[in-house]
């Protein structure tokens, strides 16, 4: 097979002990293997990182990559992905941004970063490769080491950096691109920090060609058109995520924001002071502009200068509210939007991170902890507390070094059955929605998700049964697969239904494609891989896009298990299983443990893993390895 | 392309996208591909944050195709 339209055809290796820098092909049958973005990092991942290597031991790799169609004019496809051993769980970590997109222009679709620099470094992927010194940028925030970075390679570069909370190794520390987009969940930014690497900046003069540029064309201008008719584009470009906001206060479609640290569902009546009409407020909001990802007509991204608060750029502009709003309990535009600049600057996930503090705080109030443990700070729901922790935690200070350590680590440090009121699963924060409010998608995919994590899945529970069929079909399931998902136990099978639109979400991020363009439009599988086959010239149908998708799933699962992953890990916080939830003036029973059980079951079975234990048979891992 | 009337801009409706440098790229060059960096008009972070500097080169025809792929109506063309 000669080289395929739409990639760059090559993976760059850079070791930091040595200084060595090489490139290998990408080989066709690896791309159509696994695809290309998230899922060729996860199988590089598998096979770079020797098993039980520490997170952040020169050992460990970071897998950076593009997807096939990034850097082209498919719209929203300006995604790209770190992929490593997370810190948190020591499961397969991965973060997508919408910044990084351009590495494509480089010649490289996946960059693979291992070993560890004597001292402070950060990376020019340009025309050239260059592992450049860092020192004079190491300690700064993650803003003043973009503008450094542009200072002196050019504007033009686009600028992945960590703050002081990567570099002190925090678990949930993230990795900052041009100052407004994140590589946010499970704790990339350690990584980097852990090899001495201050940031990755990437800009070239590398073209992307495509198989069949004329019906490339038909396809790309097609899906632009769907997505610039959208009834409410204008209203989602205007506000960007904050458009879900006044739902998630309802509580639908996902379930109920979690307030103060899930004692409570963050309602109408404590979240009153987020009129999403006040993004557009002058009295509140002195500037107000669109950002987009690469190659995104959309631009759901902002930038914006808030009245006695923060001039930022952000991605999801939802999750300061949702975070440090929710589970922090604060009150108060300025004050989110405080929290969230001080997490970019000093790098660090805002979800893992809130959650975390919360959980502080609850044990202060508890009296479980008190100020012997917190170096003498009264802890309680109040913006300035949540920012000196916020400053504590990214520079291992004081009580913040404990905390520092993530929602697994930081509880067991502090004993006293603190895990009890850590809310994650797998580690990462569960900010987004209680799943005693309100059984969804989303929750059922945080539990059994490789990563802890999920943004994945459309949300179709609580729909109904004609719109779930439609949209399945949509998504290429029929036949037996279809029985199976609408035969129950109840209206649906949740595993089932969670395994396929996992796989349908997949397919697209490995793609490079952001996920609200197939949350918006249901897009047809079988029109993406008409797309697929168009830029790459191999010809593959929707159902090749959903099976490539499923290795990403069983090689993640791989990883995993080969570092004892077992079942025990696919749940949710004890909470829920054990205590009722007011939400709404009305008292929602736990979470039924049996039903957990058997949708997760229900999951492997769908998966084709072993229903008990949800390994990968050792034939299929054969046939994911070859 | 034929050049038609000069392609007017209001860079400060840029949200950085590069579809038009994307566009010129693909639509102005024989070998179909997508890179900004042929492009004949050029998206720049500016030094403020959030704002982005446009320019043509001394080459562009004018032809409009960046017009017609801009969804943030920084370009015009009578």
């Amino acid at each position: 097979m000669d080289k395929l339209g739409g990639y760059a055809g090559n993976i760059l290796k850079v070791d930091l002990t040595t200084g060595s820098i090489t490139s290998t092909p990408l080989s066709p049958e690896l791309a159509a293997k696994y695809l290309g973005g998230a899922g060729i990092n996860a199988w590089l991942a598998y096979d770079c990182i020797q098993p039980h290597t520490s997170a952040v031991s020169p050992g460990n790799a970071l897998v950076f990559g593009a997807g096939p169609l990034v850097g082209t004019l498919a719209p929203g496809a300006g995604r790209s992905n770190f992929t490593a051993k997370s810190p948190i769980a020591h499961f397969i970590g991965t973060s997508g941004s919408g910044h990084m997109g351009a590495l494509k222009f480089t010649g490289y679709d996946h960059v693979i970063v291992t070993g560890k620099a004597n001292s402070p470094v950060y990376l020019e992927i340009g025309d050239e490769v260059k592992i450049r010194e860092a020192g004079h940028i190491w300690g700064k925030d993650t803003w003043e080491a973009a503008d450094t970075i542009w200072g002196e390679l050019g504007r033009k570069y686009a600028v992945a950096a960590i703050g002081p909370a990567g570099e002190n190794l925090i678990k949930d520390a993230s990795v900052i691109t041009n100052k407004y987009s994140a590589f946010g969940t499970t704790g990339m930014g350690a990584v980097l920090g852990s090899k001495n690497l201050k940031a990755i900046a990437v800009c070239g003069s590398q073209g992307i060609s495509v198989a069949d540029p004329k019906r490339f064309m038909e396809l790309a201008n097609g899906l632009c058109k769907e997505i610039m008719d959208f009834p409410f584009i204008d209203y989602f470009r205007s506000l960007g995520t904050l458009t879900t906001l006044p739902d998630l206060i309802k509580g639908e479609p996902y379930g109920s924001i979690p307030y103060k640290n899930c004692q409570q569902v963050a309602d109408e009546e404590v979240m009153k002071g987020f009129d999403v009409n006040m993004f557009f407020d002058p009295k509140m909001m002195e500037e107000h502009g669109n950002i987009s990802c690469l190659g995104c007509p959309v631009g759901c991204k902002h930038f914006m200068r808030i009245k006695n608060g923060p001039a930022m750029g952000i991605s999801c502009a939802s999750a300061p509210v949702v975070c440090f709003g929710g589970i922090c309990g604060l009150d108060g535009w300025a004050e989110v939007y405080k929290c969230a600049e001080l997490c970019n600057r000093l790098g660090m996930c805002y979800g893992s991170v809130a959650c975390l503090i919360a959980m502080a705080i609850e044990l202060y109030q508890r009296g479980i902890i008190d100020k012997k443990d917190t170096g003498g700070l009264e802890l309680d729901w109040q913006p300035g507390v949540v920012q000196d922790l916020l400053q504590r935690i990214a520079h291992r200070k004081d009580f913040g070094n404990i905390l520092a350590d993530g929602l697994l680590e930081a509880p067991r440090r502090i004993g006293r059955g603190a895990d009890y009121y850590a809310m994650q699963y797998k580690g990462i924060g569960c900010s987004i929605s209680d799943a005693r409010s309100s059984w969804s998608l989303w929750s059922s995919s945080l539990l059994t998700n490789v990563t802890g994590q999920s943004h994945s899945p459309r949300e179709l529970y609580g729909q109904p049964r004609e719109v779930v069929e439609a949209t399945l079909r949509a998504m290429g399931i029929s036949g037996e697969d279809m029985e199976r998902v609408l035969s129950g136990p109840g209206e649906y099978n949740v595993g089932w239904l969670t395994r396929w639109t996992e796989d349908y979400v997949f397919a697209v991020e490995c793609f490079g494609v952001c996920t609200f363009y197939h949350q918006l439009l249901n897009i047809d599988i079988n029109t993406w891989a008409e797309i697929y086959s168009a830029a790459t010239g191999l010809q593959m149908d929707g159902a090749g896009l959903l099976k490539a998708a499923a290795r990403g799933f069983d090689i993640r699962k791989a990883f995993n298990i080969r570092e004892g992953g077992s079942r025990k890990d696919d749940t949710m916080p004890r909470r829920f299983l054990t205590e009722p939830l007011k939400a709404r003036g009305q008292m929602r029973p736990p979470y039924d443990s049996q039903k957990l059980d058997q949708m997760v079951t229900d999951y492997y079975e769908a998966r084709g893993w072993d229903p008990e234990e949800g390994t990968v048979s050792p034939e299929r891992l054969a046939e994911l390895i070859r | 392309m034929a050049r038609t009337a000069e392609i007017s801009m209001a860079a400060e409706h840029c949200s950085g996208c590069l579809r038009c440098a994307l566009a010129c790229s693909f639509f102005t060059s024989p070998e179909e591909a997508f890179n900004p960096s042929q492009s004949k008009i050029q998206v720049t972070p500016g030094p403020e944050d959030g704002q982005f500097e446009v320019t043509l080169t001394e080459d562009c025809t004018h032809c409009g195709i960046c017009v017609h792929y801009c969804e943030f109506g920084v370009l015009s063309q009578d």
